[in-house]
Protein backbone atom coordinates (compact mmCIF):
# COMPACT_ATOMS: atom_id res chain seq x y z
CA UNK A 1 0.00 0.00 0.00
CA UNK A 2 1.63 3.19 -1.19
CA UNK A 3 -0.95 5.37 0.50
CA UNK A 4 0.36 8.48 2.22
CA UNK A 5 0.22 8.35 5.99
CA UNK A 6 -3.24 9.25 7.21
CA UNK A 7 -4.14 10.87 10.49
CA UNK A 8 -5.38 8.50 13.18
CA UNK A 9 -8.62 10.52 13.27
CA UNK A 10 -9.21 9.93 9.55
CA UNK A 11 -8.58 6.23 9.97
CA UNK A 12 -11.09 6.07 12.83
CA UNK A 13 -13.68 7.88 10.69
CA UNK A 14 -13.23 5.35 7.91
CA UNK A 15 -13.33 2.49 10.38
CA UNK A 16 -16.68 3.82 11.56
CA UNK A 17 -17.95 3.19 8.06
CA UNK A 18 -16.74 -0.39 8.12
CA UNK A 19 -13.61 0.04 6.00
CA UNK A 20 -11.44 -2.98 6.87
CA UNK A 21 -8.37 -1.66 5.08
CA UNK A 22 -8.48 1.55 7.10
CA UNK A 23 -8.90 -0.48 10.27
CA UNK A 24 -5.79 -2.51 9.52
CA UNK A 25 -3.81 0.66 8.79
CA UNK A 26 -5.10 2.06 12.07
CA UNK A 27 -3.84 -1.06 13.84
CA UNK A 28 -0.39 -0.80 12.28
CA UNK A 29 -0.12 2.88 13.12
CA UNK A 30 -1.15 2.58 16.77
CA UNK A 31 -0.52 -0.99 17.98
CA UNK A 32 3.06 -0.50 19.33
CA UNK A 33 2.05 2.52 21.43
CA UNK A 34 -1.08 0.85 22.72
CA UNK A 35 0.62 -2.50 23.36
CA UNK A 36 3.36 -0.72 25.31
CA UNK A 37 0.67 0.95 27.42
CA UNK A 38 -1.25 -2.30 28.01
CA UNK A 39 1.97 -4.06 29.00
CA UNK A 40 2.89 -1.24 31.37
CA UNK A 41 -0.43 -1.63 33.18
CA UNK A 42 -1.00 -5.40 33.27
CA UNK A 43 2.67 -6.52 33.23
CA UNK A 44 1.96 -9.80 31.50
CA UNK A 45 2.33 -10.34 27.78
CA UNK A 46 -0.59 -12.76 27.49
CA UNK A 47 -2.91 -10.37 29.33
CA UNK A 48 -1.71 -7.41 27.30
CA UNK A 49 -2.54 -9.32 24.11
CA UNK A 50 -6.04 -10.11 25.41
CA UNK A 51 -6.53 -6.46 26.31
CA UNK A 52 -5.45 -5.40 22.81
CA UNK A 53 -7.83 -7.83 21.17
CA UNK A 54 -10.77 -6.63 23.27
CA UNK A 55 -9.88 -3.01 22.68
CA UNK A 56 -9.52 -3.35 18.91
CA UNK A 57 -12.85 -5.14 18.68
CA UNK A 58 -14.31 -2.19 20.57
CA UNK A 59 -12.64 0.26 18.12
CA UNK A 60 -14.13 -1.65 15.19
CA UNK A 61 -17.63 -1.67 16.65
CA UNK A 62 -17.63 1.73 18.30
CA UNK A 63 -15.48 3.88 16.04
CA UNK A 64 -18.48 6.11 15.36
CA UNK A 65 -18.53 7.07 19.07
CA UNK A 66 -15.26 8.94 18.61
CA UNK A 67 -15.71 12.74 18.72
CA UNK A 68 -12.67 14.60 17.36
CA UNK A 69 -13.66 17.86 19.05
CA UNK A 70 -13.13 16.15 22.42
CA UNK A 71 -9.51 15.12 21.97
CA UNK A 72 -7.05 13.23 19.82
CA UNK A 73 -7.78 9.86 18.26
CA UNK A 74 -4.81 8.20 19.89
CA UNK A 75 -5.86 9.62 23.27
CA UNK A 76 -9.32 8.12 22.83
CA UNK A 77 -7.88 4.74 21.89
CA UNK A 78 -5.35 4.81 24.74
CA UNK A 79 -8.09 5.56 27.26
CA UNK A 80 -10.06 2.54 26.09
CA UNK A 81 -6.97 0.29 26.21
CA UNK A 82 -6.16 1.46 29.70
CA UNK A 83 -9.73 0.96 30.92
CA UNK A 84 -9.75 -2.58 29.54
CA UNK A 85 -6.41 -3.25 31.19
CA UNK A 86 -7.73 -2.02 34.55
CA UNK A 87 -10.89 -4.10 34.16
CA UNK A 88 -8.66 -7.10 33.59
CA UNK A 89 -6.61 -6.40 36.69
CA UNK A 90 -9.69 -5.89 38.84
CA UNK A 91 -11.20 -9.17 37.62
CA UNK A 92 -8.04 -11.12 38.27
CA UNK A 93 -5.67 -9.26 40.56
CA UNK A 94 -1.95 -9.76 40.30
CA UNK A 95 -0.55 -12.28 42.73
CA UNK A 96 1.13 -10.38 45.55
CA UNK A 97 4.89 -10.52 45.34
CA UNK A 98 4.77 -11.84 41.79
CA UNK A 99 7.79 -10.46 39.96
CA UNK A 100 7.10 -8.02 37.15
CA UNK A 101 8.07 -9.61 33.88
CA UNK A 102 8.23 -8.18 30.42
CA UNK A 103 7.25 -4.80 31.73
CA UNK A 104 8.79 -1.67 30.28
CA UNK A 105 10.10 1.10 32.53
CA UNK A 106 8.40 1.64 35.84
CA UNK A 107 6.07 4.54 36.40
CA UNK A 108 8.05 7.36 37.98
CA UNK A 109 10.46 7.56 35.03
CA UNK A 110 7.58 7.63 32.61
CA UNK A 111 6.58 11.08 33.84
CA UNK A 112 9.87 12.56 32.72
CA UNK A 113 9.16 11.44 29.16
CA UNK A 114 5.95 13.44 29.12
CA UNK A 115 7.03 16.11 26.72
CA UNK A 116 5.33 15.22 23.48
CA UNK A 117 2.14 17.21 23.02
CA UNK A 118 1.02 20.57 24.41
CA UNK A 119 -1.66 18.79 26.42
CA UNK A 120 0.93 16.46 27.90
CA UNK A 121 3.22 19.35 28.78
CA UNK A 122 0.39 21.15 30.51
CA UNK A 123 -0.57 18.06 32.50
CA UNK A 124 3.07 17.43 33.41
CA UNK A 125 3.30 21.04 34.63
CA UNK A 126 0.25 20.54 36.85
CA UNK A 127 1.54 17.21 38.16
CA UNK A 128 4.79 18.97 39.00
CA UNK A 129 2.92 21.28 41.33
CA UNK A 130 1.64 18.41 43.47
CA UNK A 131 3.42 17.20 46.57
CA UNK A 132 5.71 14.24 46.13
CA UNK A 133 3.44 11.62 47.71
CA UNK A 134 0.20 12.38 45.84
CA UNK A 135 2.14 12.71 42.58
CA UNK A 136 3.83 9.36 43.03
CA UNK A 137 0.57 7.69 44.06
CA UNK A 138 -1.25 9.03 40.97
CA UNK A 139 1.58 7.95 38.67
CA UNK A 140 1.68 4.45 40.15
CA UNK A 141 -2.09 4.16 39.88
CA UNK A 142 -2.09 5.36 36.29
CA UNK A 143 0.82 3.40 34.89
CA UNK A 144 0.64 0.24 36.93
CA UNK A 145 -3.11 0.06 37.35
CA UNK A 146 -2.87 -0.22 41.13
CA UNK A 147 -6.05 -0.01 43.20
CA UNK A 148 -6.29 1.91 46.47
CA UNK A 149 -5.38 -1.13 48.56
CA UNK A 150 -2.58 -2.24 46.22
CA UNK A 151 -1.14 1.26 46.37
CA UNK A 152 -1.25 1.24 50.16
CA UNK A 153 0.66 -2.04 50.20
CA UNK A 154 3.17 -0.81 47.64
CA UNK A 155 4.09 2.44 49.36
CA UNK A 156 3.67 1.07 52.89
CA UNK A 157 1.12 3.65 54.04
CA UNK A 158 -2.35 3.21 55.59
CA UNK A 159 -5.25 2.86 53.14
CA UNK A 160 -6.95 6.02 54.39
CA UNK A 161 -3.79 8.04 53.88
CA UNK A 162 -3.34 6.79 50.33
CA UNK A 163 -6.99 7.52 49.50
CA UNK A 164 -6.61 11.07 50.74
CA UNK A 165 -3.38 11.58 48.72
CA UNK A 166 -5.21 10.48 45.61
CA UNK A 167 -8.29 12.59 46.24
CA UNK A 168 -6.35 15.67 47.18
CA UNK A 169 -3.96 15.20 44.27
CA UNK A 170 -6.73 14.76 41.71
CA UNK A 171 -8.68 17.77 42.89
CA UNK A 172 -5.57 19.96 42.84
CA UNK A 173 -4.77 18.64 39.39
CA UNK A 174 -8.21 19.67 38.21
CA UNK A 175 -7.90 23.15 39.71
CA UNK A 176 -4.54 23.65 38.03
CA UNK A 177 -5.87 22.31 34.75
CA UNK A 178 -8.86 24.61 34.75
CA UNK A 179 -6.66 27.58 35.58
CA UNK A 180 -4.38 26.96 32.64
CA UNK A 181 -7.25 26.31 30.27
CA UNK A 182 -10.03 28.52 31.56
CA UNK A 183 -12.14 25.42 32.22
CA UNK A 184 -14.14 23.23 29.94
CA UNK B 1 -26.40 3.49 43.50
CA UNK B 2 -27.47 7.10 43.33
CA UNK B 3 -24.78 9.54 44.39
CA UNK B 4 -26.17 12.92 45.23
CA UNK B 5 -23.36 14.81 46.87
CA UNK B 6 -21.57 16.84 44.18
CA UNK B 7 -18.09 16.52 45.70
CA UNK B 8 -18.56 12.81 46.17
CA UNK B 9 -19.65 12.42 42.55
CA UNK B 10 -16.63 14.33 41.31
CA UNK B 11 -14.19 12.37 43.45
CA UNK B 12 -15.61 9.00 42.52
CA UNK B 13 -15.59 9.93 38.83
CA UNK B 14 -11.93 10.97 39.11
CA UNK B 15 -10.96 7.79 40.95
CA UNK B 16 -12.87 5.62 38.52
CA UNK B 17 -11.08 7.25 35.57
CA UNK B 18 -7.73 6.88 37.31
CA UNK B 19 -8.64 3.27 38.02
CA UNK B 20 -8.10 3.06 41.76
CA UNK B 21 -11.64 2.01 42.70
CA UNK B 22 -11.89 -1.71 43.34
CA UNK B 23 -14.29 -4.49 44.17
CA UNK B 24 -17.93 -3.74 44.88
CA UNK B 25 -17.32 0.00 44.84
CA UNK B 26 -15.98 -0.09 41.28
CA UNK B 27 -18.81 -2.32 40.10
CA UNK B 28 -21.48 -0.17 41.71
CA UNK B 29 -19.99 2.95 40.18
CA UNK B 30 -19.78 1.34 36.73
CA UNK B 31 -23.49 0.55 36.99
CA UNK B 32 -24.30 4.07 38.15
CA UNK B 33 -22.63 5.60 35.08
CA UNK B 34 -24.96 3.74 32.74
CA UNK B 35 -28.03 5.34 34.26
CA UNK B 36 -26.57 8.76 35.02
CA UNK B 37 -25.45 10.79 32.02
CA UNK B 38 -24.10 13.59 34.21
CA UNK B 39 -21.85 11.15 36.00
CA UNK B 40 -20.70 9.63 32.72
CA UNK B 41 -19.76 13.11 31.51
CA UNK B 42 -17.58 13.64 34.59
CA UNK B 43 -15.81 10.33 33.97
CA UNK B 44 -15.21 11.43 30.40
CA UNK B 45 -13.80 14.75 31.61
CA UNK B 46 -11.36 12.96 33.87
CA UNK B 47 -10.40 10.41 31.26
CA UNK B 48 -9.58 13.23 28.86
CA UNK B 49 -7.63 15.11 31.52
CA UNK B 50 -5.49 12.05 32.26
CA UNK B 51 -5.21 10.80 28.66
CA UNK B 52 -1.95 12.68 27.86
CA UNK B 53 -0.21 10.53 30.48
CA UNK B 54 -0.50 7.64 28.06
CA UNK B 55 1.95 9.42 25.75
CA UNK B 56 4.72 8.55 28.15
CA UNK B 57 4.20 4.81 27.68
CA UNK B 58 7.02 3.28 25.66
CA UNK B 59 6.20 1.66 22.30
CA UNK B 60 6.51 -2.13 22.23
CA UNK B 61 5.90 -4.16 19.08
CA UNK B 62 3.11 -6.67 19.62
CA UNK B 63 3.57 -10.22 18.28
CA UNK B 64 2.74 -10.55 14.58
CA UNK B 65 0.01 -13.10 15.35
CA UNK B 66 -2.01 -10.55 17.33
CA UNK B 67 -3.44 -8.89 14.23
CA UNK B 68 -4.57 -12.29 12.92
CA UNK B 69 -6.35 -12.96 16.20
CA UNK B 70 -8.12 -9.61 16.01
CA UNK B 71 -9.08 -10.07 12.40
CA UNK B 72 -10.46 -13.55 13.08
CA UNK B 73 -12.50 -12.18 15.97
CA UNK B 74 -14.06 -9.50 13.73
CA UNK B 75 -15.79 -12.08 11.59
CA UNK B 76 -17.06 -13.97 14.63
CA UNK B 77 -20.17 -11.93 15.17
CA UNK B 78 -20.47 -10.33 18.59
CA UNK B 79 -19.14 -13.24 20.64
CA UNK B 80 -17.08 -11.39 23.28
CA UNK B 81 -19.55 -8.64 24.16
CA UNK B 82 -22.91 -10.07 25.14
CA UNK B 83 -24.35 -6.59 25.52
CA UNK B 84 -24.39 -6.11 21.76
CA UNK B 85 -25.66 -9.57 20.82
CA UNK B 86 -28.92 -9.82 18.96
CA UNK B 87 -30.32 -10.53 15.58
CA UNK B 88 -28.70 -7.44 14.17
CA UNK B 89 -25.23 -8.55 15.26
CA UNK B 90 -24.65 -9.82 11.74
CA UNK B 91 -24.48 -6.15 10.81
CA UNK B 92 -21.38 -6.23 12.96
CA UNK B 93 -20.36 -2.61 13.03
CA UNK B 94 -23.62 -0.77 13.02
CA UNK B 95 -25.20 0.37 16.18
CA UNK B 96 -28.21 -1.77 16.81
CA UNK B 97 -31.25 0.10 15.61
CA UNK B 98 -33.52 -2.84 16.26
CA UNK B 99 -37.01 -3.74 15.26
CA UNK B 100 -38.39 -0.42 16.44
CA UNK B 101 -36.02 1.42 14.13
CA UNK B 102 -37.04 -0.66 11.16
CA UNK B 103 -40.73 -0.17 11.83
CA UNK B 104 -40.26 3.52 12.45
CA UNK B 105 -38.49 3.80 9.13
CA UNK B 106 -41.38 2.21 7.33
CA UNK B 107 -43.95 4.30 9.10
CA UNK B 108 -42.01 7.46 8.44
CA UNK B 109 -41.44 6.69 4.80
CA UNK B 110 -45.17 6.17 4.34
CA UNK B 111 -46.29 8.99 6.59
CA UNK B 112 -44.02 11.63 5.14
CA UNK B 113 -45.59 10.92 1.78
CA UNK B 114 -42.48 11.74 -0.17
CA UNK B 115 -43.12 12.25 -3.85
CA UNK B 116 -41.19 9.33 -5.20
CA UNK B 117 -40.52 8.62 -8.84
CA UNK B 118 -40.65 4.93 -7.99
CA UNK B 119 -41.62 3.08 -4.85
CA UNK B 120 -38.59 2.53 -2.63
CA UNK B 121 -37.02 -0.89 -2.37
CA UNK B 122 -34.90 0.07 0.64
CA UNK B 123 -35.24 2.35 3.60
CA UNK B 124 -32.90 3.46 6.39
CA UNK B 125 -33.12 5.55 9.52
CA UNK B 126 -29.75 7.03 10.37
CA UNK B 127 -29.20 8.07 13.94
CA UNK B 128 -26.54 8.44 16.58
CA UNK B 129 -26.38 7.52 20.23
CA UNK B 130 -26.96 10.45 22.50
CA UNK B 131 -28.44 12.60 19.75
CA UNK B 132 -31.97 13.23 18.59
CA UNK B 133 -30.81 13.82 15.07
CA UNK B 134 -32.24 11.34 12.61
CA UNK B 135 -32.24 11.12 8.84
CA UNK B 136 -34.72 9.08 6.84
CA UNK B 137 -33.47 7.70 3.55
CA UNK B 138 -35.39 5.82 0.91
CA UNK B 139 -33.86 4.18 -2.12
CA UNK B 140 -35.04 2.40 -5.21
CA UNK B 141 -32.11 0.13 -5.98
CA UNK B 142 -33.28 -0.50 -9.54
CA UNK B 143 -33.81 3.09 -10.66
CA UNK B 144 -31.35 4.74 -8.29
CA UNK B 145 -34.02 7.11 -6.96
CA UNK B 146 -32.89 8.41 -3.60
CA UNK B 147 -34.58 10.65 -1.04
CA UNK B 148 -32.90 11.99 2.06
CA UNK B 149 -34.77 13.84 4.77
CA UNK B 150 -33.20 15.14 7.98
CA UNK B 151 -35.86 15.14 10.71
CA UNK B 152 -34.16 18.09 12.41
CA UNK B 153 -31.70 20.55 10.86
CA UNK B 154 -28.02 19.71 11.36
CA UNK B 155 -25.94 22.45 12.94
CA UNK B 156 -22.78 21.40 11.16
CA UNK B 157 -19.74 23.57 10.43
CA UNK B 158 -19.16 22.01 7.02
CA UNK B 159 -20.82 19.96 4.30
CA UNK B 160 -22.69 16.73 4.93
CA UNK B 161 -21.89 13.76 2.77
CA UNK B 162 -23.94 10.57 2.49
CA UNK B 163 -22.10 7.25 2.19
CA UNK B 164 -23.13 3.72 1.43
CA UNK B 165 -21.25 0.68 2.66
CA UNK B 166 -22.48 -1.99 0.24
CA UNK B 167 -21.56 -4.86 2.54
CA UNK B 168 -19.82 -5.34 5.87
CA UNK B 169 -16.14 -4.59 5.58
CA UNK B 170 -16.27 -2.95 2.13
CA UNK B 171 -15.03 0.61 1.68
CA UNK B 172 -17.76 3.24 1.65
CA UNK B 173 -18.91 4.95 -1.57
CA UNK B 174 -20.16 8.48 -1.71
CA UNK B 175 -23.81 9.13 -2.54
CA UNK B 176 -23.16 12.85 -2.69
CA UNK B 177 -23.73 15.84 -0.46
CA UNK B 178 -27.00 16.32 1.37
CA UNK B 179 -28.67 19.44 2.74
CA UNK B 180 -28.43 20.20 6.45
CA UNK B 181 -32.03 21.34 6.72
CA UNK B 182 -34.06 20.16 3.74
CA UNK B 183 -35.14 16.99 2.01
CA UNK B 184 -33.37 16.15 -1.22
CA UNK B 185 -34.37 13.75 -3.99
CA UNK B 186 -31.99 12.65 -6.71
CA UNK B 187 -30.85 9.79 -8.92
CA UNK B 188 -27.80 7.80 -7.96
CA UNK B 189 -25.65 6.21 -10.67
CA UNK B 190 -26.11 2.45 -10.88
CA UNK B 191 -22.43 1.65 -10.25
CA UNK B 192 -22.64 3.34 -6.84
CA UNK B 193 -25.21 0.75 -5.80
CA UNK B 194 -23.52 -2.31 -7.24
CA UNK B 195 -23.22 -5.22 -4.81
CA UNK B 196 -25.58 -3.76 -2.20
CA UNK B 197 -26.43 -6.69 0.02
CA UNK B 198 -28.18 -7.57 3.25
CA UNK B 199 -25.38 -6.09 5.38
CA UNK B 200 -25.44 -2.71 3.65
CA UNK B 201 -25.48 0.46 5.68
CA UNK B 202 -25.60 4.22 5.25
CA UNK B 203 -23.82 6.97 7.09
CA UNK B 204 -23.52 10.76 7.03
CA UNK B 205 -20.10 12.28 7.65
CA UNK B 206 -19.01 15.85 8.19
CA UNK B 207 -16.71 17.01 5.40
CA UNK B 208 -14.97 20.15 4.20
CA UNK B 209 -16.87 22.49 1.83
CA UNK B 210 -17.50 20.70 -1.43
CA UNK B 211 -17.29 17.23 0.12
CA UNK B 212 -14.52 14.79 0.91
CA UNK B 213 -11.40 15.61 -1.12
CA UNK B 214 -10.24 11.98 -1.05
CA UNK B 215 -13.32 10.08 -2.17
CA UNK B 216 -13.47 8.49 1.27
CA UNK B 217 -14.88 9.94 4.46
CA UNK B 218 -12.40 12.19 6.23
CA UNK B 219 -14.55 13.66 8.98
CA UNK B 220 -16.54 12.28 11.89
CA UNK B 221 -19.62 10.17 11.27
CA UNK B 222 -22.67 12.06 12.49
CA UNK B 223 -25.21 9.30 12.13
CA UNK B 224 -25.55 5.88 10.59
CA UNK B 225 -27.89 2.94 10.23
CA UNK B 226 -28.49 -0.29 8.35
CA UNK B 227 -30.14 -0.20 4.93
CA UNK B 228 -33.20 -2.39 5.12
CA UNK B 229 -34.83 -4.07 2.13
CA UNK B 230 -38.60 -3.64 1.96
CA UNK B 231 -40.75 -6.64 1.17
CA UNK B 232 -42.06 -6.14 -2.35
CA UNK B 233 -45.79 -6.54 -2.91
Amino acid sequence: MAEPELAVETLIARTALGDRGAFQTLYRATAPRLFGLALLVVRRRDWAEDVMQEAFLAFWRRASDFRPERGSGLGWMATIVRNRAIDRLRREPRVAGEPDREAPDPAPDALSRLVQSDEARRLAGCLGELDEQPRRAIALAFYEGLSHSELAARVGAPLGTVKSWIRRGLMRLKACFEQTEGGR
Amino acid sequence: MTIRDEDEREQLAAEYALGTLEGAEREAFARAIVADAGLAARVEFWSRLLAPLTEAAPAVDPPAALWNRIEAALTRPAAPTPATAGWWSSLVFWRPVGVVGALAALALALYLGLALPAAPTHVAVLNAEGSRQAVVVTLNAASGALTVRPLAPFAAPGDLELWIVPEAGAPPRSLGLIAADAAVARKVAAERLRGVGAGAALAVSLEPKGGSPTGLPTGPVLCSGPLLALAQP
